[in-house]
């Protein structure tokens, strides 16, 4: 089996030689790497140029303004079964390839959802490691026995050629291209399974201001692929079950927790201290999951994170579901350096 | 990508999921076929959305009218609600506390005549006990 890779990067000067020799170094060997330079204004074409012939590097003839653009570009060029996509601020275990090898092992399997981990820098990142841990030990895996997992991630994913050259195709229609190319595989009715041993390493972003953005276009991306696959919903009891469930707590529990304050103040303070509770309970359990002991004290700054969270939420609703005023303008958080914050 | 804004409901269910999986993890496995849906499948996956939607929204909107109507009254609603699902235990410890939180600091009489509690303390069985020991 042929396994090559495929990383976009735009303006990645800060991370992107660590992410190239953490994909160098696996235990088993990317048989093609491919670096896609999306016409970036800084040290990026150096780095690459740096790497020789250990890597296949292509610059786009102009600047393609998002993800899916550069990668449309780079799928060209390759010549495997399977292709990792991956991002140029992400470093991949030294088992990752290994792991997805095995995977398809099984002819059945079309795409392997890998596991992703923050780097940690700050409170932001600590608040998005906890994120990470539930939405992967527990959300992922709870869809992996279902059968259905809600997003394959964007920086750590699997995918035969073949299937996706013929069923999946970039649509540049929406801003999260991870989550539009997941539903597309569930409606052709393909396999995912999900890898909790491939395991990536990726930076976060680190101010408040990068954080919102992001949590904008993964709201808005995910408001927008509910909207352009809709009829995925109602196509099996488990999608309609893990869907709705999702998207009403989502949307509901969003408009309570600003309404609950206006109404009655020391009730909202009794739901903010149950909620707290809840949080720290995962939080304990997500400290000893993952070894990190900060993840303890998580629940102070995540009841402002939850509440920015259902903010953004709302917003993304009413812009991409009420007034249909899709947004597709890609936002890149700024990089800090990966030696600081390994 | 993040799927929900916040640790909630959704969390609390796929922790279910989780554990029912492990508690049949014995049971044999059939091979999932993947088929296309057909008019039943769509039916069914429908009736759950609407099924979700209504357990979700139901005490949603329960929650918020009894806050509404009375702003003291929605944690003797948690306790009301409590008391109709039969846990007599809880419910009783719901009555206390939100009696102490409602300082209301209502006397024996008091107590005696509110609904609320009554209610609770009949549907606990503990309404003939309750009026022994007042007297």
């Amino acid at each position: 089996m042929k396994i090559s890779l495929l990383v976009p990067c735009f303006n990645e000067e800060k991370s992107l030689e660590a992410s190239i020799k953490s994909c160098l170094n696996q235990t088993r060997k990317f048989d093609e790497l491919i670096f896609i330079d999306d016409f970036s204004s800084d040290k990026t074409p150096e780095i690459l140029a740096s790497f020789g012939d250990r890597i296949k590097a292509y610059r786009v003839p102009k600047n393609t303004g998002n993800k899916s653009g550069a990668q449309e570009f780079g799928f060209q060029f390759i010549t495997g079964d399977v292709v990792v996509t991956t991002d140029a601020d992400t470093l991949l275990k030294s088992n990752f390839v290994e792991e997805i090898e095995n995977d398809f092992q099984n002819p059945n399997v079309a795409a392997v959802a890998g596991t992703v981990k923050s780097m940690p820098y700050n409170w932001i990142t600590l608040c998005r490691a906890f994120e990470y841990t539930i939405g992967q030990y527990i959300h992922k895996l709870a869809q992996s026995y279902m059968n259905y997992i809600f997003v394959m991630p964007g920086a750590a994913s699997a995918f035969r050629v073949d299937m996706f050259r013929k069923y999946i195709t970039f649509d540049h229609d929406t801003i999260t291209e991870d989550l539009d190319f997941t539903y597309k595989l569930h409606l052709k009715q393909f396999k995912i399974v999900y890898n909790r041993q491939a395991i990536t390493y990726t930076q976060d972003p680190t101010n408040l201001s990068d954080y919102i953005n992001q949590m904008r276009r993964w709201f808005g991306g995910g408001w927008q692929n509910v909207v352009k696959h809709h009829s995925i919903i109602t196509t099996k009891p488990i999608r309609a079950f893990e869907l709705s469930i999702l998207y009403s707590e989502g949307l509901i529990f969003s408009i309570l927790i600003f309404l609950i304050p206006l109404i009655n103040l020391w009730f909202a303070l009794l739901v903010i201290i149950g909620f707290f509770q809840i949080t720290l309970i995962f939080a304990i359990w997500a400290a000893i999951k993952e070894k990190r002991w900060k993840l303890l004290f998580v629940p102070f700054p995540y009841m402002i994170l939850m509440y920015v969270n259902a903010y953004i939420y709302l917003e993304q609703f009413v812009k991409e579901v009420v007034f249909r005023r899709k947004n597709l303008v890609w936002f890149k958080p700024g990089r800090v350096f990966i030696n600081k914050i390994t | 990508m993040l799927i929900t804004p916040f640790i909630g409901l959704s969390v609390l269910v796929h922790v279910g999921i989780i554990f029912v999986y492990w508690l049949f993890s014995w049971v044999p496995k059939k091979e999932i076929r993947f088929r296309k849906s057909t008019v039943l499948t769509r039916i069914a996956s429908t009736g759950i959305i609407v099924a979700i939607f209504a357990i979700v929204i139901i005490p949603s909107g329960l929650f918020m009218k009894a806050i509404i109507i009375d702003k003291h009254s929605s944690i003797k609603f948690i306790a009301y609600t409590i008391s109709q699902i039969e846990q007599p235990k809880f419910a009783t410890a719901a009555v206390a506390s939100s009696t102490i939180i409602s300082k209301k600091n209502l006397s024996p009489e008091e107590q005696y005549s509110n609904p609320v509690i009554i209610s609770l303390l009949k549907s606990t069985n503990s309404y003939n006990q309750y009026i022994y020991q007042s007297k």
